[in-house]
């Protein structure tokens, strides 16, 4: 049994040395390269921390074959990494590197300048620091070891680090690949970027299987043609990306004058997939498998899927569908477990891919990672604050959420996050962010304190220094009062009818 | 022009359109914002954007943008 996923690299460096392992643009590293240079990352990390093992390496991540191969050199050195975006505002990434204590983070040599915006006193690994030093295997990296650890938004305005470890990613990764049938002739196709936790799926599917992971460049998602073109280029057979680039390459159709011609898989996760756009890809391309996937950053990979077959009509709403066989899943209303069809009840998930902790916050993770008895004995399980339901043939239905919590091109948002950071500006009294789903725009609505003048334009400008990208509010409205609901708090239905 | 500029500053004020030749490949429109914008272009102009027009070199700067809308009410 596999209880660290180094040894799946060592077994794809043994199986398939010279075989691309992952390549961007016209970069690549073959399996005996990935896990070369990743023992010399691993000895590079090691001095840097004196031999220390167990805590936080940052990895900044452009979009590169670098932040796989340092990934891997973080958990040779007996450590677990913290993927970052270089682009993130620096308070957030200062933040997160004093959250966590981090005293090694590994870049490239022209990622210098991050470091010097946010601060940072401690090592800085690159390519260039590299010795002939390899470091041999962890030997006390057991299951439990942590693995890695992503910052997701935080409802106060400060971003958690949820901590994974290797035996929740192995759960995860061996149940994935039982239930779908990838072999090692696939090239993964990925979109998304690696300082978000779905990227993770696709690096542990290139180890555990030996496949090809081909890192796509962002220019070329914003128009169709160019993507499939690229896809053919490359051969991509499997594609597992956010439903909104599946739906732009859909509402722009470009499946007239080119279709992908060698994917066999698409899978969609993160937020709702829209049926008018999954039955266009199913109409202009009906041989290939689409997988609705379901999952949370409080567990490894995901907990759900649906295979869509059958005829859907395009306002039907796609079922989360059954659990992955690592899983067990319960919707719980009144506090009794529902088994019949169409009640609404919270659901809690049961894995061994469950995350272990929120960082350094042993009272939110004893909030969130719960021990429940669901009728066979009190176990593990994961709280996820989504309300869900079965249909008539036992899928999962999401219904929505029980908080503020919203899905945005695929990232999970607390608006509650957006608001603080507003209201904390000295030019916002109040505000009240509110998400159109129709039109996908983040809305953030606000009241000026008395004599501050200011555009709209200027407050974006301002949070775009405090927020990462996808978080800024498409649209900032001022108002001179807020409307309030008859308990005195903000009328948020009023503003989102608005 | 003028209304094509209003609809580029509409959708991220911070950008230079009249002097920024690198819009796609340089990353600063995102897949969403493209979508946004073609559909505002065909509403404004009354044109469609068929997928031979979607290139990343007719999309990299306003002047590209204005050119393929000339071309495309030419060619209907």
């Amino acid at each position: 049994m596999v209880e660290n996923v180094i040894e799946y690299l060592q077994r794809c460096a043994k199986l398939f040395p010279s075989k691309k392992a992952v390549a961007y643009r016209d970069r690549a590293v073959t399996f005996e390269e990935l896990n070369d240079f990743a023992m010399r990352f691993g000895a590079a990390v090691k001095r840097a921390l004196d031999g220390r093992t167990g805590v936080p390496v940052g990895v900044l991540c452009d979009r590169d074959v670098l932040p796989v191969i340092a990934f891997f050199g973080v958990l040779y050195s007996g450590n677990f990494y913290v993927p970052l975006d270089p682009d993130a505002p620096s308070e957030k990434l200062e933040s997160i590197a004093a959250d966590c204590g981090m005293s090694v983070i590994i870049g490239s040599a022209e990622q210098s300048g991050v470091l010097e915006k946010i601060s940072f006193s401690g090592a800085f690994v690159t390519p260039e620091s590299l010795t002939d030093d390899k470091c041999p295997y962890p030997v006390s990296a057991g299951g439990e070891s942590p693995l890695y650890m992503v910052y997701t938004s935080g409802s106060t305005g400060k971003p958690k680090g949820v901590l994974k470890s290797h035996g929740a990613e192995i759960s995860f990764i061996e149940a994935y690949c039982e239930t779908f049938d990838f072999t090692e002739d696939d090239i993964i196709g990925n979109q998304t970027p690696f300082f978000f936790d779905a990227a993770a799926k696709d690096i542990y599917l290139m180890v555990k299987m030996g496949i090809t992971l081909e890192i796509i460049p962002s220019e070329y998602f914003p128009l169709p043609p160019e993507l499939i073109n690229y896809l053919n280029l490359k051969k991509i057979t499997f594609a597992s990306w956010v439903p909104t680039v599946l739906s732009i390459v859909s509402q722009l159709n470009p499946f007239s004058v080119i279709k992908p011609e060698t994917l066999k898989k698409v899978f969609f996760v993160g937020e709702v997939m829209p049926m008018k756009h999954l039955n266009t890809w199913r109409r202009e391309l009906p041989h290939v498998q689409y997988v609705n996937l379901y999952g949370q950053s409080e567990l490894c990979g995901v907990c759900c899927y649906y295979e869509v077959k059958g005829d859907f009509p395009d306002d039907a709403t796609l079922p989360m569908g059954r659990p992955l066989k690592n899983c067990e899943i319960y919707i719980v209303s009144d506090g009794e477990v529902v088994k019949e069809a169409d009640r609404i009840g919270e659901m809690y998930i049961v894995s061994d891919a469950l995350a272990t902790e929120y960082y350094n916050d042993p009272a939110k993770t004893a909030g969130s990672f719960i021990e429940k008895d669901f009728g066979r004995g009190a176990v593990r399980c994961f709280k996820t604050g989504d309300l869900a339901k079965y249909d008539g043939e036992g899928n999962l239905v999401f219904a929505s959420r029980s908080d503020f919590q919203i899905k945005h091109m695929g990232h999970r948002i607390e608006l509650g996050e957006i608001e603080a950071v507003a209201g904390a500006l000295p030019v916002i009294s109040r505000c009240c962010c509110i998400y159109d789903a129709e039109r996908k725009k983040i809305k953030l609505f606000c009241e000026l304190p008395d004599g501050c003048e200011i555009k709209d334009s200027e407050i974006r400008s301002m949070l775009k220094t405090k927020l990462s990208s996808y978080m800024v509010p498409g649209k900032v409205i001022i108002m001179d009062k807020l409307p309030l609901n008859p308990n005195g708090k903000i009328d948020r239905q009023k503003l989102k009818n608005l | 022009m003028e209304e094509l500029l209003e609809i580029l500053n509409d959708l991220d004020p911070d950008i230079d359109y009249t002097t920024e030749k690198n819009l796609i490949d340089g990353k600063c429109l995102d897949s969403l914002t493209i979508l946004t914008l073609i559909t505002e272009i065909c509403n404004t102009f009354d044109i469609s954007i068929g997928p031979k027009w979607m290139r990343n070199e007719n999309f990299n700067s306003a002047e590209a943008m204005w050119n393929m809308i000339c071309a495309i009410k030419d060619e209907e």
